[in-house]
């Protein structure tokens, strides 16, 4: 058992990530050696800088309050609000940029009719836009950790007589630490990756705004080897300030034993006593949020889908359900395609979280550099774009490959015949949020508990799965919606890397995007967001109100 | 994933009618696809289309990236880049095959080695918004598009992004020369999105006017949205869409069928469906277009030797376009 147990690990955790994830990295990044002199020209590199750092600040301030509020402050219409406010991150942010495009563009936009006040194609439209769709990747996993936090904590600094604020302020904020550090820096990364929003708002103004990622899939067009050359070391200085960022939010963790939230003893946290009339504000203010996040930007889809000709008025004399029925009926892709997204999300979601708390326990228990280099391989993909990892992947996967052994027995990897380069794909791209989130939730348990089972005569392994794993679930259920959300849409490595016969989600909402009409794409959106919160409202009657979201 | 007996790859019967997979990767609209898939399996029934489809951007990307790999599946590429045609033929990727029906396209829209040939033609044209131009107050010309009086209000798409608008700006780049670029840039046309972006937003009153495919433009005014079209003073840009069947082709029986089929006659009243120009003469112009030979009359002509030119310096027009006009 003792032996078994690491070469099992090697061959279902290691050698796929070395063979998917490592392996193509290396094949397209190791070309930027030639093209290191497309580095020479910084501006693309502050301005990814500078909006990373505004969509981190930006999600930090609306991510952290909100999960707060709705983990201790017993808001009315709670639950609805937390549903709502996990909204945003179902919507593609390409879509939702498109949404904010038609709302604010500085000519026609809709909030622009009354007097030109909105400008969405500048810097702060950018960082406006990613960060309303990336503050749940802040919420979410903070409230995962504000919801199991043992409440003797809290309750011990009350009791010595801190003030509700003092206790926030001095215990639950350091306390939630590591959930904060986790999502900022998935938000810094996924910013600093981002390609569709940019690209949507940065180069529609008269003054456009070049980011490393768009200057990447820029040089991968221009096309030929020294553009090639040039768009793999930006990727591999996107590497470099993923790596940074990653660094920086260890450090705001160092130590972990101070972070251990989840001990033995203790129950919920108790709710705030708070007058109603705070609450009210509070629930106010965060349906502020709702608004500008989700009912203004999918309202305007929703209208849009409506449409039956693009820029005939908005009257009801241009309204119709036409765009349904093609989308729906007429176009025989749409409904496999929903169901092949689904089950790749959730499978990716799955393997994601699987192999991310494989890696994070490996990480935070056997600290080595080996561990910390696997770890750090797990975050790599996450910070550069889709287009370079589907490239990776087509460069090193596209040919079937065989080992036959003993002349006999054959193992043919055909990634591209059907969902298996897409599956890839997504779990490549999306580990890191498996990894991160685990990984915070593991320094939040109290190392006593799994001592407590080894004394105990269990094994490593009974210890971990029996003790571990059940109080990591809520950080883990929180992973897992992080992947799956985002894949079950995902544009940019579906549209290279689908197969024949195989539509997904994303290859269907680009096809409808850039060669039918707006007013079909919103269709698709619309029906996402619909199924999402039908799924979510079955999941929560089944499983009495604990899952979901 | 699979475990098997070595070798138990499925051989295609090289004589006798054509049967087994046939890889396509195309950038066609995804309704022509799905006629085409119909029309190839009722006429050639033992033949299974494989598509892969695209962005003609995408699926050069893909095939690119495969080829590098070692070697692609694709047996056919139907995309609308004719440079892209002449560098594989260059590098030896594509085998030349040349279907009876191909015999009625205009020389100008094939390889003379019969390694690519045209099964559809596409049109760019200026487009404008009903509701504040009509066909006369409309720019007129690709001078006009650089014209002060048009300052602020044009768009075209991003010729990186889109490969028939790519095609658009080399031929522009030969007939109007770079200065034509800067004239763009000074009266800050803006250069984002594809075709259809650009009739989304000049169609919303964003921009009055603009350039895109006149397919599109037959769809969106079959839809009712407020757009027209000219075709351009000087002419307009024809844009070839290649079909070729590539060197490293697993099924070439099959492969060579289902190109006879794309020029045959049912075949091109497909592309005519698709609102596309045929290639054969006897089938008519989409619902709404301009007949064929008006288009033909006053488009700039296409030559074997500009399309060598024009690809010889693709590279170098893409990163000119991209520096003078998308900075």
């Amino acid at each position: 058992m003792r032996r078994l147990l690491p070469i099992a690990l090697i061959a279902t955790v290691v050698l796929p990530l070395l063979a998917f994830g490592l392996f193509p990295m290396i094949l397209v990044i190791a070309r930027a050696f030639d093209g290191l002199d497309a580095l020479s020209e910084p501006t693309a590199l502050w301005t990814t800088l500078s909006l990373s750092f505004g969509v981190t600040a930006f999600t930090l301030l609306v991510g952290v309050p909100a999960a707060f509020a709705l983990a201790r402050c017993e808001l009315p219409g709670q639950r609805r609000l937390r549903t709502l406010l996990t909204l945003p991150s179902v919507v593609p942010p390409y879509l939702m940029g498109i949404a904010w495009l038609d709302l604010a563009n500085p000519r026609n936009g809709i909030l622009n009719l009354l007097g030109q006040w909105v400008d969405i194609y500048t810097q702060a439209g950018i960082v406006w836009v990613l960060g309303l769709c990336f503050f749940p990747l802040v919420m979410l996993p903070v409230l995962a950790t504000l919801e199991r936090m043992d409440a003797s904590l809290e309750e011990s600094a009350r009791l010595s007589g801190a003030k509700p604020l003092t206790v926030i302020r001095d215990i639950t904020l350091p306390l939630a630490m590591p959930s904060i550090a986790a999502g900022a820096v998935l938000v810094f990364l996924a910013t600093a990756a981002t390609f569709g929003v940019p690209y949507l708002l940065g180069t529609a103004g008269p003054r456009r705004i070049t980011v490393l990622t768009t200057a990447i899939v820029d040089h991968i067009t221009v096309g030929g080897d020294a553009h090639f050359s040039k768009a793999m070391a930006l990727s591999l200085l996107l590497l470099v300030v993923s790596a940074a960022a990653t660094l920086l939010g260890s450090l705001a963790t160092r130590g972990e034993r101070k972070y251990a939230i989840v001990s033995g003893k203790g129950a919920r946290a108790r709710p705030l006593r708070l007058p109603t009339r705070t609450r009210t504000a509070i629930a106010a203010v965060l349906w502020g949020v709702v608004f500008v996040s989700v009912i203004l930007p999918i309202g305007t889809l929703a209208a849009v889908s409506l449409l039956r000709a693009w820029g005939a008025g908005l009257g009801p004399s241009n309204w119709s359900l036409d765009n349904y029925r093609r989308v729906l009926f007429e176009n025989k892709h749409t409904i496999p395609a929903l169901l092949n997204s689904v089950m790749l999300a959730s499978a990716a979601g799955l393997i994601a979280v699987v192999v991310g708390t494989v890696v994070a326990y490996l990480r935070a228990r056997q600290p080595s550099l080996k561990t910390r280099a696997l770890a750090m391989l797990t975050h790599a993909p996450y910070a550069i774009p889709g287009t370079v990892i589907a490239l990776g992947l087509l460069l090193g996967w596209s040919r079937e490959v065989r080992f036959i052994a003993f002349d006999r027995v054959t193992l043919a990897i055909d990634l591209f015949s059907g969902l298996g380069a897409l599956l890839a794909a997504y779990v490549i791209k999306y580990l890191a949020f498996g990894v991160r989130l685990a990984g915070s939730g593991l320094v939040q348990i109290d190392r006593a508990l799994e001592e407590a089972a080894r004394t105990s005569g269990a094994s490593r392994l009974r210890a971990a799965t029996d003790v571990v794993v059940p109080l990591l679930l809520p950080s883990l259920g929180a992973a897992w919606l992080l992947v799956f959300l985002p894949t079950l849409s995902e544009i940019t490595m579906s549209i290279l890397l689908v197969g024949p016969g195989t539509p997904v989600v994303g290859t269907i909402l680009f096809e409808l995007q850039s060669y039918a009409d707006p007013p079909s794409a919103a269709v698709l959106v619309v029906l996402l967001v619909g199924l999402t919160l039908a799924g979510n409202a079955a999941l929560r009657r089944i499983t009495a109100g604990r899952g979901g979201f | 994933m699979e475990f098997g007996a070595p070798g138990a790859e499925t051989a295609h019967d090289q004589s006798g009618a054509p049967h087994g997979e046939v890889w396509i990767y195309t950038s066609f609209y995804q309704h022509v696809v799905d006629d085409l898939d119909k029309l190839i399996r009722a006429e050639l029934p033992g033949v299974e289309p494989k598509w892969f489809t695209g962005g003609s951007e995408k699926v050069m990307q893909r095939l690119d990236a495969e080829i590098t790999a070692g070697g692609s599946r694709a047996d056919l590429l139907i995309v609308s880049d004719p440079f892209y045609y002449v560098r594989l033929k260059k590098t030896g990727q594509l085998t030349p095959y040349v279907p009876p029906g191909a015999l009625r396209v205009p020389r100008n829209l094939v390889d003379p080695d019969g390694a690519w040939l045209s099964s559809r033609a596409a049109v760019m044209v200026i487009v404008f918004n009903t509701k504040a131009l009509d066909a006369e107050r409309a720019p007129q010309s690709y001078a006009d598009l650089v014209d002060p009086k048009w300052k602020g209000q044009i768009i075209v798409p991003d010729a990186l992004a889109s490969g028939t608008f790519f095609t658009t700006v080399a031929f522009l780049w030969d007939k109007m020369g770079v200065a034509w670029f800067e004239g763009l840039k000074a009266n800050q046309v803006i250069s984002t999105g594809g075709n259809s972006a650009v009739i989304e937003r000049v169609s919303s009153g964003e921009y009055k006017a603009g350039m895109a495919l006149l397919e599109n433009v037959l769809t969106a005014q079959r839809k009712g949205a407020p757009i027209g079209y000219l075709l351009p003073r000087e002419g307009a840009v024809i844009i070839p869409g290649p079909s070729a069947m590539l060197a490293g082709s697993r099924n070439p029986v099959a492969a060579r069928a289902v190109l006879d089929l794309l020029f045959a006659e049912k075949g091109q009243a497909l592309m005519v469906k698709g609102d596309m120009y045929a290639v054969d003469p006897r089938q008519p112009a989409a619902k709404g277009a301009p007949p064929w030979e008006k288009v033909l009359e006053t488009s700039l002509p296409w030559s074997e030797a500009l399309t060598a030119r024009l690809e010889e310096h693709a590279a170098e027009i893409r990163a000119e376009f991209h520096r003078i006009v998308q900075q």
